[in-house]
C-alpha cells in the first residue's frame, strides 16, 4: 500500500515538473558572439535574435538569459559558450547605455516607454543616455530601441553590472596587465596563444614604431584605435583606391586587421591589440568589395616606406607575379622595412604555395615574413596556404575577434588575422630592441630574426611552413615568450645567429650547416 | 602535403576510358550550352566589358583577372591558352564567355567566378550588348507565390525575374521541375552590393528534351 503510495506520489511529482519545464523558459549564462548588428552589443543581439529575457549579469560579467525553450537553439547558434542553470544574476540594477547622434535627436520618450525604459541621466558630452529596465530587458525592449533612428547603439551598461570585488580584481589586473580591462579579452585566444599577455607585464608599448596597415583603410574614428593612430598633418594615412588622404575603411577588413596589431589596451574598450600603444598608418588600395590593383598596392608601400612606417601589414595577395611590386618590395628592404605577408586562403584546402604562389606572399626578399593560419588548437586553418619554402611561420588566424568600422567587433578567420599578430608582434620586439626604432637593414634583420628564431615549433606543421631562411624553426608558430624578462636579455637570439649568406633570400636549408 | 596511390594495372584501361568520357562529355557540354545536360547544369554567361589584370584581394581571394560591366565584377578564372593569348595583345574591352560559378571565400564571403571558354577583343566603340546567360536546370516554384521565382541548377538555387514577360511565368509554372533551357539578359543588383546575385531577366524558355532532340 506504502509502495503504491509512493509510486503514485512519485508520478504526480514527475508530471509536475515536467509541466513546470514546459511551462517556463529556460535560463542560461552565455558568452555571446560579437554582434552582427552594428547598433547592438552582443547580448542585446542575441536577445534581439532569441526572444526572451534579460536577467542580468552573473558574477564573471556573463549575462544571464530567460529564454523559451524553443528558442534555446538559436540562443546555442548566438554563444561561444552556453551554461545552463546559471547562478543568480547580481543583485545590481541593470542599466543600458543607448548612444544618439546628435545631429539626429535623442530617442523619444515614447520609445522608452514602450521600451519598458526610464531615463536615468543624459550624458551630453558622450552622446548617450543611461537608463534603467522598468521590469527587465526583453527582445521588445531591444526592437523598440532598434526602430528609433536616433539609436545609434546600445549596449549594457557593464561597469555597473560587475560586482564590486571583481571590479577590485580588474583593477587590480590592469597594473598585473596580464588580464586587461578590455571587454572582449576573453574571447582573444590568439594573445594568449602567442603568449603576448605574458610579456605585457614588461613589454606592451612600442610608441615609437610606425605599422602600416595596407589594406582597406582603417576606421581611424574607431574608440579602441583612435588614440594608436599615426598622424601627419591631420591625416592618418593615404587612400589611393580614392586618391585622397582619407583611408577610411568601408570593408572592415583593415580595421580588424588594425585591432590585431594595436587596439588601446587596457581602456575598457573592446579588445587588445599585440601592442597596447603604437602608431598605425592607414594605407588603403583595396575597395569596399576587398579586391584592388597591384599598381595602388606599389603606391602604399612607396608612400608608407616614404612616410617612416617601420613595419608593413599586407593581408591581401594575388597569382599575379607583379615585377613593379617586388621592386616596390626590395625598395622597402634596402629601406630596412619589414614587411609582413598573408599567405592566403582557399576555402576547406588551402594551397602549397612553393607550386602555385600567390604575391607579394611568395618573394623571396629578406624582408618578408609570410604568415599562414593556425588555430585554437595550434593546427593549420583549413584554409590556409602553406609552403615549406615560401611561408615562414604560423599565428592564430581562426576565431580572431577584433574592432569594425563603426564602434563594432567581430570574429574573422583567415591568414589576414595572423599576418597582424606578426606585425604586431615585429613593432613589440623592435621597440624592446631599439631605444630608437629607424628604418635600417639592421634593426629589420634583427627584429625578422627575433621572430623567426623564437618561433614555436609544432610537429604537426613541420611539413606545412618555416623550412627555410630566413625562417629557423620548421613547423614554428609565433611566440613572444623570449620577451619575458627574466630570461636574461629578452632581445637575444635563444638560438645562434644565423649565417648572413643563408638568410637573405629563400632557399632550402639543412639546419645543420647553420649550427 | 601530397598523396599518391597506385591504380592497380588491370583497371587501367577501365580508369582510362571513364576519364575520357568524363572528358569527352565536359567538352562538349562546354561547348554547347544549349545542350548541356540540365541534370549537372550550369550557367553560361556571354558579357562584355573592361578586363582588369593584376587584381590582388584580401586574404588572397581572387583569381587576379576580372571584368567589369553594367556595375558588375566578375572574376576570371583564365587557361593558360587564354592568359598567354592576352599577354600578348593589351585589352581593355573584352567580349567574355564562359560558365558563371557562385564561390564561397573565407574572407570575401561570395565570389563571382567565370571559368572562361573563350575571350575576344572588342571594339570599345562599338554598342555594348547587355550579358546574356543561359541557364540549364529546373524551375523551383516557390509555395504560395504566383511565379516561379528561383531556378535550380546542379543543387543552387539562383532568383530569376520575368520583367514584361507575360506568358512566360506560365509556362514555367507548367513546366516546373522538369529540365529546360532558360536564356536572358543579367543585370546588377543594385540593392544588394556585390555579394548579391545579379538579377536575371528570362527572355526565352524551352523544355530542354525537345531542344535536345532538335
Amino acid at each position: 500500500m506504502i509502495r503504491r503510495l509512493a509510486l503514485g506520489l512519485g508520478v504526480v511529482f514527475c508530471v509536475q515538473a515536467w509541466c513546470c519545464d514546459a511551462l517556463h523558459a529556460e535560463r542560461f549564462r552565455i558568452a555571446a558572439k560579437p554582434s552582427g548588428e552594428k547598433r547592438l552589443a552582443p547580448e542585446l543581439d542575441v536577445l534581439r535574435h532569441c526572444k526572451g529575457r534579460l536577467m542580468g549579469f552573473c558574477k564573471r560579467g556573463k549575462p544571464i538569459f530567460d529564454v523559451a525553450p524553443e528558442q534555446s537553439n538559436a540562443l546555442r547558434s548566438m554563444a561561444l559558450s552556453v551554461d545552463e542553470n546559471p547562478p543568480q544574476p547580481t543583485s545590481r540594477p541593470m542599466r543600458l547605455l543607448v548612444s544618439y547622434d546628435q545631429k539626429g535627436g535623442r530617442p523619444t520618450a515614447e520609445t522608452l516607454k514602450t521600451a519598458g525604459l526610464k531615463a536615468v541621466e543624459d550624458y551630453q558630452r558622450g552622446s548617450f543616455l543611461i537608463v534603467e529596465p522598468v521590469e527587465t530587458v526583453s527582445s521588445q525592449t531591444v526592437d523598440t530601441l532598434m526602430n528609433d533612428d536616433a539609436v545609434v547603439y546600445a549596449a549594457p551598461d557593464y561597469i555597473m553590472s560587475i560586482p564590486t570585488n571583481e571590479t577590485v580584481r580588474i583593477v587590480a589586473a590592469s597594473t598585473d596587465t596580464e588580464t586587461p580591462t578590455d571587454p572582449l579579452w576573453g574571447h582573444l585566444w590568439g594573445m594568449k596563444n602567442i603568449n603576448a599577455n605574458k610579456v605585457w607585464r614588461t613589454h606592451r608599448e612600442a610608441s615609437n614604431v610606425i605599422v602600416a596597415v595596407i589594406d582597406t583603410g582603417v576606421d581611424y574614428n574607431h574608440p579602441d584605435l583612435k588614440n594608436n593612430m599615426w598622424t601627419k598633418n591631420g591625416s592618418h594615412g593615404f587612400d589611393f583606391f580614392d586618391d585622397d588622404d582619407t583611408p577610411l575603411d568601408e570593408q572592415g577588413h583593415g580595421t580588424h586587421v588594425a585591432g590585431t596589431i594595436g587596439a588601446e589596451g587596457n581602456n575598457n574598450v573592446g579588445v587588445v591589440g599585440v601592442c597596447w600603444k603604437t602608431q598605425i598608418m592607414a594605407m588603403r588600395f583595396l575597395g569596399p568589395d576587398g579586391s584592388g590593383s597591384t599598381a595602388d598596392a606599389v603606391k602604399c608601400i612607396d608612400w608608407a616606406v616614404a612616410n617612416g612606417a617601420h613595419v608593413l601589414c599586407n593581408s591581401w595577395a594575388g597569382p599575379d607575379n607583379s615585377r613593379e611590386l617586388a621592386a616596390a618590395i626590395t625598395r622597402a628592404e634596402q629601406r630596412g622595412v619589414l614587411f609582413v605577408a598573408a599567405a592566403g586562403n582557399t576555402v576547406n584546402r588551402g594551397n602549397n604555395n612553393d607550386a602555385a604562389p600567390y604575391y607579394p606572399a611568395a618573394f623571396p626578399n629578406g624582408n618578408m615574413i609570410t604568415v599562414g593560419a593556425i588555430d585554437v588548437n595550434n593546427a593549420a586553418g583549413t584554409f590556409t596556404h602553406y609552403g615549406k619554402i615560401s611561408v615562414d611561420i604560423g599565428a592564430p588566424g581562426v576565431g580572431i575577434v577584433s574592432s569594425m568600422p563603426n564602434n563594432r567587433y567581430a570574429e574573422l578567420d583567415g591568414t589576414s588575422m595572423a599576418a597582424p599578430h606578426v606585425a604586431g608582434a615585429a613593432a613589440l620586439v623592435w621597440a624592446k630592441a631599439y631605444a630608437t626604432p629607424t628604418q635600417s637593414p639592421e634593426q629589420m634583420k634583427r627584429v625578422r630574426d627575433l621572430i623567426l628564431q623564437n618561433a614555436r615549433p609544432l610537429p604537426s606543421l613541420q611539413q606545412l611552413w618555416g623550412q627555410s631562411a630566413p625562417a629557423r624553426v620548421p613547423g614554428g608558430v609565433l611566440d613572444l615568450a623570449f620577451l619575458i624578462e627574466s630570461s636574461g636579455d629578452p632581445t637575444q637570439p635563444t638560438q645562434p645567429p644565423v649565417t648572413p649568406k643563408f638568410v637573405e633570400r629563400r632557399a632550402i636549408i639543412n639546419p645543420a650547416k647553420l649550427r | 602535403m601530397t598523396c599518391s596511390f597506385e591504380f592497380p594495372r588491370k583497371y587501367d584501361m577501365m580508369f582510362l576510358t571513364a576519364v575520357g568520357m568524363i572528358v569527352l562529355g565536359c567538352a562538349s557540354c562546354a561547348a554547347e550550352p544549349g545542350k548541356a545536360n540540365p541534370q549537372d547544369g550550369a550557367v553560361h554567361v556571354i558579357c562584355h566589358g573592361r578586363l582588369l589584370q593584376g587584381v590582388v584581394a584580401i586574404g588572397g581571394e581572387t583569381t587576379g583577372t576580372t571584368v567589369s560591366f553594367d556595375g558588375m565584377t566578375w572574376e576570371l578564372k583564365l587557361s593558360d591558352e587564354v592568359r598567354r593569348q592576352i599577354e600578348k595583345e593589351e585589352h581593355r574591352q573584352v567580349t567574355v564567355e564562359g560558365r558563371l560559378r557562385r564561390v564561397a571565400g573565407v574572407a570575401i564571403p561570395v565570389r563571382w567566378i567565370v571559368d572562361v571558354e573563350k575571350l575576344t577583343k572588342r571594339d570599345s566603340k562599338a554598342p555594348k550588348p547587355k550579358a546574356e546567360f543561359t541557364f540549364t536546370g529546373r524551375f523551383s516554384p516557390v509555395m504560395g507565390k504566383a511565379l516561379p521565382q528561383s531556378f535550380e541548377v546542379a543543387g543552387e538555387t539562383w532568383p530569376v525575374a520575368w520583367g514584361n514577360e507575360t506568358d512566360l511565368p506560365a509556362k514555367a509554372m507548367a513546366l516546373a521541375g522538369k529540365p529546360v533551357i532558360a536564356q536572358g539578359t543579367a543585370e546588377a543588383n543594385t540593392e544588394g552590393g556585390p555579394k548579391k546575385y545579379p538579377i536575371f531577366h528570362i527572355r526565352q524558355l524551352r523544355e530542354w528534351e525537345a531542344s535536345a532532340s532538335k
